[in-house]
């Protein structure tokens, strides 16, 4: 007589219940503060809910309605999509091209490594003051720019409404630049060196090494750096909180500073219903970007 | 798997269950306990006050000396004094009213009582108070409580708007007396430039409420917003006002730095000698005292510049109480307790930059002759403006969008994006359909 496929032993239970066991703790707390969470955005999203009183009433599309035809919404949503435009190429390749530097054989290479890292671990109420010393009119950027010619007068690149976003997309550049870096320099150490011997012996230059090894090898680093930018630059908050407070004119307004400013309001359906919007513009952002690598991916390997 | 194996799984599931059961379980309704305090005449238990940003020397003695004197007077109650910063106090009273740890007493401005008390947080006043308490107040300090026709605060400290010069560039320019008229701002300002070559006027914007402030006193007395439509591009002054600022940014005569425009940064600019100009309250001088003592020594007060009886706003610092209080006797008794004239005019001595809400402190001689000190003639300047300020923004649902509106359509005025025609028919559309969004038709 075969055994039933669907009816398991006692042993094979257990078995099988293992993993899950281990696994429970971080289900638990992953159900806890984000799937919840995520649950109740969603109802408070269709509710007029006041969080106080712990009223609602069902209003159902009216917040994302109010949402949509708000100005402020749509420039805080094109002022995220450019922050991540602005941010996402230079976070893929400036700790790429750091990386390589300081996995050569040079002296004081750990004292670079170091260095870089710096930025990461410096709280960012200290970076966002430098930052604001550095940018200001009289500031040393002001002034080299102005001696090179290519401004004519001093000018603050925080408070100026063309610049001030680019300016504070760089301090988050600067702030991550040691972070990702270490993840490339960990993906470089694993790439064997023989390829680059034998590049060598065919007469490969560096650049083409660089180009044609390095830069393929690191694909599966680029996909995580890059899926990590996206969902860092969409929640930023606290570098511009501490430069810009969203402004000069809301230039420099974020979805997640909307979302913070509705919620201090106590307007919190429809800074949910904002929150959900970034949700979405989260995942859509990290499926792109995944398929865009993984089919680089499979381009390479074929 | 043995039995000790299987108990200790068993637990730790158990474990794992009860927290996220017990983060699941915020929803049930915790709402106002507050008839659930004592209502014997004699006071008892425990009352919480949170204060914003007064911790440190000389406050926390006078805070210690107003606990004790108050449990002197009630031996059953326990104070409990706690200071939280000016810039998390408002997150972390809304996070205490959603839970069940809420202070009996907080301090809040009145922009942040009104988003509070419009959802039922906080305690309604009106029948708590007696009316010899309530007429103990000036009264444009005490209306400031007010949020729909009920009473949801007690006023206590407040600062009105003084301007603040820097004595030597303006000896530096020959000028003798401070402007009272945009066009008197933008000559003196500009005087003042040629001669310093740095930036000398600055307009404090902070969330846009201070250039609508500035908007009521500049309309002296018409209205820029009758039944609910905004009339602002009818009065000149104000256009005047959004024209010279403009033409005064453009020629650097304000610094970059006020397309911010926070407090903070008037105030760096100020003490490191980079400013000339400005107006504001007398907490101003307070960290210049400190960081640039050569720059609070040459630092001059005046009368705001306009008009010697334009309506001036009068900004007022409340204590409310939330509606969750266990124990609202006792908070509404240390409420009347730290706003009475005999605490608040020692309070007014110990902060040395802000006034009383009691018309009795007022009436010291501390008010009369407060002493020759850059702070002390500030005060009597604020003293002097106090009699024609008021609360010039009537309190409202929608005052966060009011602000916003303004802080933008300033600042792209300031920059040029905007004309001033532009910028004031800006605000006037978003006003208005911000009132029809909330079925409100003010006029202020």
């Amino acid at each position: 007589m075969s055994r039933d496929p669907f009816t398991l032993s006692k042993k094979g239970i257990k078995r099988n219940m293992t993993p899950w066991l281990f696994l429970l703790p971080s289900i638990v707390i992953l159900m806890t503060f984000l799937v919840i969470p995520i649950i109740e955005a969603f109802q408070w999203s269709f509710l007029d809910y006041e969080l106080i009183s712990n009223t609602s009433e069902f209003v159902g599309f009216e917040n994302f309605q109010e949402i949509f035809t708000d100005d402020m919404f749509w420039m805080a949503f094109i002022n995220t999509i450019l922050y991540v435009a602005i941010v996402l190429p230079l976070n893929i390749f400036l700790p790429m091209i750091l990386a390589s530097l300081v996995n050569q054989k040079i002296r004081a290479v750990g004292l670079f490594r170091v260095l870089y890292y710096i930025p990461v671990v410096t709280p960012i109420v200290v970076g966002a003051i430098m930052w604001k010393m550095l940018y200001s009119q009289d500031g040393a950027l002001s002034s080299f720019l102005v001696s090179i010619g290519i401004i004519d007068d001093p000018m603050n690149f925080l408070t100026n409404s063309t610049t001030a976003l680019i300016a504070v997309a760089f301090i988050t550049v600067w702030k991550g630049l040691g972070y990702y870096m270490i993840i490339y320099l960990a993906n470089l150490q694993s790439i064997q060196s023989q390829l680059y011997e034998s590049a060598s012996i065919d007469g490969a230059t560096s650049i083409q090494q660089f180009r044609k090894i390095t830069v393929p090898m690191l694909v599966p680093s680029m996909t995580l750096v890059s899926i990590l930018t996206i969902v860092n630059g969409l929640k930023v908050f606290e570098e511009i909180a501490l430069t810009t407070n969203g402004g000069p004119a809301g230039a420099t307004t974020t979805l997640v500073m909307y979302i913070y400013d509705k919620f201090i309001d106590l307007d919190v359906s429809i800074a949910s219903a904002a929150g959900l919007v970034l949700l979405a513009l989260a995942i859509i952002g990290s499926l792109i970007q995944m398929k865009l690598t993984n089919q680089r991916e499979d381009d390479l390997r074929a | 798997m043995n039995k000790r194996a299987k108990r200790m799984l068993l637990a730790l599931l158990t474990m794992v269950l009860s927290v996220g059961l017990v983060a699941c379980g915020g929803d049930e309704d915790t709402s106002s306990t507050a008839d659930s305090g004592s209502s014997s005449d004699e006071l008892s238990g425990e009352v919480t006050m949170w204060t914003a940003s007064l911790s440190g020397e000389p406050f926390d003695s006078y805070f210690a000396d107003l606990e004790a004197e108050f449990e002197e007077l009630h031996p059953e109650v326990d104070v409990i004094m706690e200071d939280i910063p000016q810039n998390e106090i408002q997150q972390k009273v809304l996070t205490s009213l959603t839970g069940d740890d809420v202070p009996d007493v907080v301090n809040l401005a009145p922009r942040y009582m009104v988003n509070i008390a419009e959802q039922g947080g906080l305690l309604e006043l009106n029948d708590l108070v007696s009316d010899e308490t309530k007429e103990s107040y000036l009264e444009g300090a005490f209306n400031a409580g007010f949020y729909d026709d009920s009473l949801y605060a007690l006023p206590w400290y407040l600062t009105t708007t003084v301007s603040w010069y820097n004595g030597d560039h303006f000896e530096q320019a020959g000028i003798t007396e401070t402007p009272k008229s945009m066009q008197e701002i933008y000559d003196t300002a500009k005087a003042i430039t040629e001669e310093t070559g740095n930036p000398s006027f600055y307009q404090i914007i902070n969330e846009g409420d201070t250039v609508m402030e500035e908007m009521i006193t500049i309309a002296d007395g018409e209205p820029i917003v009758k039944d609910g439509k905004t009339v602002l591009g009818e009065n000149e002054e104000i256009v005047e006002f959004f024209t010279l600022t403009q033409q005064m940014y453009e020629e650097g005569i304000m610094p970059q730095e006020n397309a911010e425009g926070s407090f903070g940064t008037a105030q760096e600019l100020f003490m490191a000698g980079n400013l000339s100009l400005l107006e504001s309250g007398v907490t101003f001088l307070g960290p210049i005292e400190s960081g640039a003592p050569e720059v609070y020594d040459v630092s001059r007060s005046g009368e705001p510049l306009n008009s010697a009886d334009a309506p001036m706003n009068i900004a007022v610092m409340n204590f409310s109480i939330p509606a969750k209080t266990q124990n609202p006797d006792a908070a509404v008794a240390l409420t009347e307790f730290v706003t009475n004239a005999e605490n608040q005019l020692e309070f007014a001595k110990v902060a040395e930059t802000v006034l009383p809400s009691t018309s009795e402190s007022l009436e010291d001689d501390y008010f009369q002759d407060p002493g020759d000190s850059p702070k002390a003639m500030g005060m009597l300047e604020a003293s002097k403006t106090l009699q024609r300020a008021e609360s010039l923004i009537p309190p409202l649902e929608n005052s966060a969008d009011l602000h916003e509106a303004v802080k933008i359509a300033y600042v792209e005025n300031l920059q040029g994006e905007l004309t001033p025609e532009e910028a004031l028919q800006q605000i006037t559309e978003q006003w208005n359909e911000s009132f029809e969004e909330i079925g409100e038709a003010p006029t202020f």
